[in-house]
């Protein structure tokens, strides 16, 4: 049985999220702090601060997707009772969920967007192990980021723990005809996000 | 049915910062696109709020979905904190969300503001709303959106370019003042908002994040931190600010602020005024110096 | 604080709020109540309703009341508390072919299936000023109802009471299209129509957008450029074929009943179609009429009639004139946007001012 989650408040819950995803795609590479939220019945292996992000920003006059939708049907009806949002393809959809640690074809086929309309382009939700300001704070793999662009006082370094480097590269192919192109969120289980925009250079150190 | 039936129960409830969770959410996802496309529109539906259109509605709705309980709020119009409706748009904010409000833009982390930015430049910690009446700056050329709206995509910007030529070699320079084009992340040309030049400096590699709201146009823009804000001008002619060599002002004695013509009411005589009021009373309450360099 | 023009700028505001409020009550007259306002003054509170978006006699005559009766004042509260109110559902399509009828006309052809009903209209009324209406008793209005009630020869004489079947009165542009003189009726679902209120449109808007458009737009406004339009900044010479104004029924899919509908009640709406100039479709070999279309809440045929033609007028495939530009028409037409900025010009502006000061003098070579 699906539960529709009431551990976050429509009110304060959102305009302090928002507030952080406003600041962490402002300030690319920037790890911050989203709220705590209590949710009683995620899925195994969700992860929760997810549905923070899309409480935040989904409702009926959009819709969201799942990279590997296929192997995540539990997900999908979780997320429609929670979100009061439509499920569409991945071609199709606004917010993308995807499984940081392993690449989705799916990243590959997400609306890019119009010249007259670069604003209609899709944004990705990568859920890693860690999104991390410095690799010293953890053990296992990182994958070091270094990123340049507007937002960004020279460099920005981030470490993230559980990202598949396709996504990367999969990123820049997708971002290289501006302004068509993706924006992404990493996430953590901690609450810990940052925002790379479309006009991020990214490189992998 | 009867007359009485159709009053409300208990009195008309404001939801927190007026405006319900479906607005703001649509002004929250758009504004996240702009963020990631420095310089461009991105439309949002802007529904009818209580204050007319044209009187900073856009403004009011980016404030609107970003206020939180925890916000500290600066309301300017034309630098003024006590400007008639800058007084109302602050009445409205806090009358919705109990916010505390400062005049000093230090303390602000969310600063509405109508045509100007303040003396102090702005921090990480602070996000400045500007209220826009015409978003578009290639309307100097064109009437039509749809045309605009190519131009943009395209990058055609040739007509704007002949335009500001016409204008120097009709006048001497352009004569362009307020809401001077510019170009942003070396991409979109935008329209600053009616800010004086003397402003546009601080868009350029802020701080602090700058979002731009037009109510009526129904659109919104951002200017990220850390991003290229160049008006756009020709290399043998550059771009230049408001003069006020020899001027102070009479309450302060600033001499490199942006000055307001005033004229007494009594005498008619005329003198200067800083236009921003608020860094005005802390020079003269002693709670900041006055730079000594003149303006960058 | 040393600035006195804080403190100064909210008294002066509230002094001026206590002050619109004086000079609406200082008279000797009693107050004016919301009803009577809905009573006696019908077609400016359709003109608010129709404006304002918002269908609802009781709050566009109370907006009037707050406004002193600006209806430009008035549409903008109505507007306003629009936006506050919670979306529920969408309603079935109104259909106005089974509208009951309290006024129906054609310009086309002097009789019609189902006949010219004159209805209530001031068309043929002469333009005198009646100065009994300065003295009008309660008595004397009670005695004017009751003897129009007992002139006419059944309860079913009374408008609004009248069951005229709606099936009487076909629609003129059916006959025109069953001769194929007007292109057929779009085969297939259009869709749902846009909702200009809740979504961000693009030009070039789709028709159901436009129509949204002019169907809240500022009456003054819509005449203005319908009038250029049949004046000679455009081609369309327009036809009434058919103006009908009447009670129509407003349903709702059933909450729970599939398949079924719920009447909520009826709503008064001003329709009116037009036949305009030939054209030759797209693909088609012969030619047709082509056909305007204008709807707005209450009895207002005057914006029923330009809506119609400035629709007509966007449909021009190469528009050359202002009617014919659908970004001309439907950006300058709202009245809340318009009179908005219009008024927004009465802010300060002396930092820009001061700007644009700067850029003369310097021009100029005079400094201070």
């Amino acid at each position: 049985m699906i539960l529709r989650e009431v551990g976050f408040d429509e009110v304060f819950d959102s305009q302090a999220t928002f507030r952080v995803l406003l600041d962490s795609m402002s300030r690319p590479g920037k790890v911050s702090q989203m709220p705590r939220s209590t949710y009683r019945a995620p899925p195994r292996g969700f992860c929760p601060p997810a549905l923070s992000i899309l409480k935040t920003l989904c409702d009926h006059r959009v819709s969201f997707s799942i990279g590997g939708a296929h192997a995540r049907a539990e997900w999908i009806r979780y997320l429609e009772v929670n979100l009061a949002t439509p499920f569409k393809i991945v071609e199709n959809a606004a917010y993308v969920l995807f499984d940081g640690g392993a690449y989705d074809g799916g990243f590959a086929r997400m609306n890019r967007g119009s010249l007259e309309f670069p604003e209609s382009s899709a944004t990705a939700l990568l859920c890693v192990m860690g999104v991390l300001q410095d690799s010293d704070d953890t053990e296992g793999p990182v994958c070091d980021l270094v990123l340049t662009g507007p937002g960004v006082k020279d460099k920005a370094r981030l470490s993230v723990a559980g990202l598949d480097p396709a996504y990367a590269a999969e990123r820049q192919k997708a971002n290289r005809h501006f302004p068509l192109g993706v924006d992404l969120f990493l996430v953590d289980a901690e609450r810990r996000v940052a925002g790379i925009p479309r006009t991020s250079t990214v490189e992998i150190a | 049915m009867t007359l009485q039936d159709l009053l409300p129960a208990r009195g008309f409830q404001y939801n927190f910062a007026f405006i319900d969770e479906g607005a703001k959410r649509e002004v929250r996802r758009a504004l996240l696109k702009a963020v990631a496309l420095p310089g461009h529109q991105v439309p949002f539906a802007s529904p009818e709020l209580p204050i007319a259109r044209g009187w900073g509605t856009g403004g009011l709705q980016v404030t609107m979905s970003l206020i939180g309980p925890n916000d500290v709020l600066k309301i300017i119009d034309q630098g003024c904190d006590g400007s008639v409706n800058a007084v109302n748009l602050r009445k409205l904010l806090v009358a919705t969300t109990g916010v505390r409000t400062t005049f000093d833009s230090r303390e602000a982390t969310l600063m509405q503001s109508r045509h100007r930015l303040p003396e102090i430049p702005m921090t990480e910690g602070q996000i400045a709303v500007l209220q826009v009446p015409l978003p578009e700056p290639l309307r100097l050329v064109e009437p039509s959106e749809v045309e605009t709206r190519r131009m943009h995509a395209e990058g055609d910007y040739a007509r704007m370019w002949v335009s500001l030529y016409e204008d120097v070699v009709q006048n001497g320079s352009v004569s362009l003042s307020w809401g001077y084009p510019c170009r942003v992340n070396d991409s979109y040309i935008m329209s600053p908002s009616p800010l004086p030049r003397w402003d546009l400096h601080m868009l350029h590699q802020a701080e602090h994040l700058t979002l731009l709201g037009a109510g009526r146009e129904k659109r919104v823009y951002a200017v990220p931190p850390h991003t290229s804000v160049r008006p756009l001008e020709f290399d043998d002619l550059p771009f230049t600010v408001e003069n006020f060599a020899g001027l102070s002002c009479v309450r302060c004695g600033s001499t490199d602020t942006f000055l307001d013509e005033i004229y007494d009411e009594e005498t008619g005589k005329s003198f200067r005024v800083c236009s921003d009021s608020g860094y005005c009373d802390l020079v003269r309450e002693g709670k900041i110096r006055v730079r000594s360099a003149a303006h960058a | 604080m040393g600035y006195v023009a804080v403190q100064g700028g909210i008294t002066a505001i509230e002094n001026s709020q206590k002050l619109n409020r004086y000079l609406r009550l200082r008279g000797s007259s009693a107050p004016v109540s919301v009803a009577q306002i809905m009573d006696q003054m019908g077609p400016l509170v359709d003109r608010v309703m129709s404006e304002g978006g918002l269908y609802s006699p009781f709050h566009a005559a109370l907006a009037l009341k707050q406004a002193s009766g600006d209806p430009l004042e008035a549409s903008f509260l109505l507007r306003a508390y629009r936006s506050t109110l919670r979306r529920m559902v969408d309603s079935l399509p109104v259909r106005t072919d089974g509208m009951r009828i309290l006024r129906r006309i054609s310009s086309a052809f002097k009789t019609i299936p189902g006949g010219q009903v004159l209805g209530s209209t001031s068309d043929y009324e002469q333009r005198i000023l009646d100065f009994s209406l300065a003295e009008e008793t309660e008595e004397a209005q009670r005695a004017a109802v009751r003897a129009f009630a007992a002139s006419v020869a059944t309860a079913a004489g009374l408008p609004d009471a009248a069951p005229l079947e709606p099936e009487r009165f076909r629609k003129v542009v059916s006959n025109l299209r069953e001769q194929g003189l007007v292109a057929p009726s779009p085969l297939g679902d259009p869709g749902p129509p846009t909702d200009i209120t809740q979504e961000s449109t693009a030009f070039p808007l789709d028709r159901s957008g436009r129509l949204q458009m002019l169907a809240r737009a500022e009456t003054g406004g819509v005449l203005a450029l319908a009038y250029s339009s049949m004046r000679g900044y455009g081609s369309v010479h327009p036809t009434v074929a058919e103006l009908r104004v009447g009670r129509a029924q407003v349903r709702i899919p059933h909450p729970f009943r599939k398949g079924e509908a719920v009447a909520l009640g009826s709503i008064v709406v001003t329709e009116v179609e037009i036949v305009a100039s030939v054209q030759r479709l797209e693909g088609e070999e012969t030619p047709t009429f082509s056909l305007g279309y204008g709807a707005c809440f209450g009895h207002n045929e005057v914006k029923a009639i330009s809506t119609a033609v400035l629709d007509r007028a966007m449909k021009s495939p190469s528009p050359k004139d202002p009617a014919e530009d659908q970004e001309f028409v439907l950006l300058h037409t709202d009245g809340i946007e318009s009179s908005g900025f219009c008024s927004h010009f009465k802010l300060p502006h002396y930092v820009t001012f001061q700007a644009d000061l700067d850029r003369l003098r310097d021009m100029r070579g005079d400094r201070e």
